[in-house]
């Protein structure tokens, strides 16, 4: 799962009615000390309850269809948890 | 799949419920010449691999529902062995 920060939200009010209720927040993906990677995306929140700034891990593709129990979003990124931490043990210099 | 290290460990309290109980391990993929490359990301241990490990990550998506029953799983990276070795014949032709 990719390591992401969540610097926005969207508000969408006209959406496919599978994404009624979740929020979307706008996500920069990150390494694991924080620093950005590649561009933001926009992500629907399935554990309601990341604020701005948190570091998260979303999965992205056919898995983020059904996170939520009972429906099938359109989506292709969705946030599954919040990090509270991250112990890194080894540096890659790549 | 791909061939990853273990560099590290996460701490997640607020998670989807797929990943109960499950070790959450900071790994990144690891080229032919045994180098770190690319960004790390986060894998659900199925195996007990521990930091400094070499592993395989599976990535298919549904992965983890199929073969390990965890229903409604979004597990995109999963930890499904420890490797001791690899052998590759020709390194040079490989990409960075």
């Amino acid at each position: 799962m990719d390591i992401g920060k969540i610097i926005g939200t969207v508000v969408a009010t006209r959406k496919d009615s599978s994404l009624l209720g979740s929020r979307l927040l706008v996500v920069q993906p990150v390494d694991a000390h924080g620093a950005s990677v590649g561009s933001p995306l926009v992500a629907v929140d399935t554990q309601g309850a990341a604020g701005y700034g948190e570091m998260v891990y979303m999965v992205t593709g056919g898995d983020a269809v059904g996170v939520l129990p009972g429906r099938r979003m359109p989506v292709d990124v969705a946030v599954v948890g919040l990090v509270d931490s991250i112990t890194v043990t080894e540096e890659g210099d790549g | 799949m791909y061939i990853a290290k273990v560099i590290g460990k996460v701490v997640s309290i607020v998670k989807h419920p797929a990943y109960e109980n499950r070790t959450l391990l900071l790994v990144q993929p690891l080229s032919l010449k045994s180098k770190l490359v690319r960004t790390p990301t986060i894998a659900v241990d199925y195996v007990g691999a521990g930091e400094g490990d070499v592993v395989l990550v599976g990535a298919g998506p549904g992965v983890a529902q199929e073969v390990f029953g965890v229903e409604n799983a979004p597990i995109r990276e999963l930890v499904m062995g420890i490797i001791d070795r690899f052998d590759v014949s020709d390194v040079e032709a490989e990409a960075p």
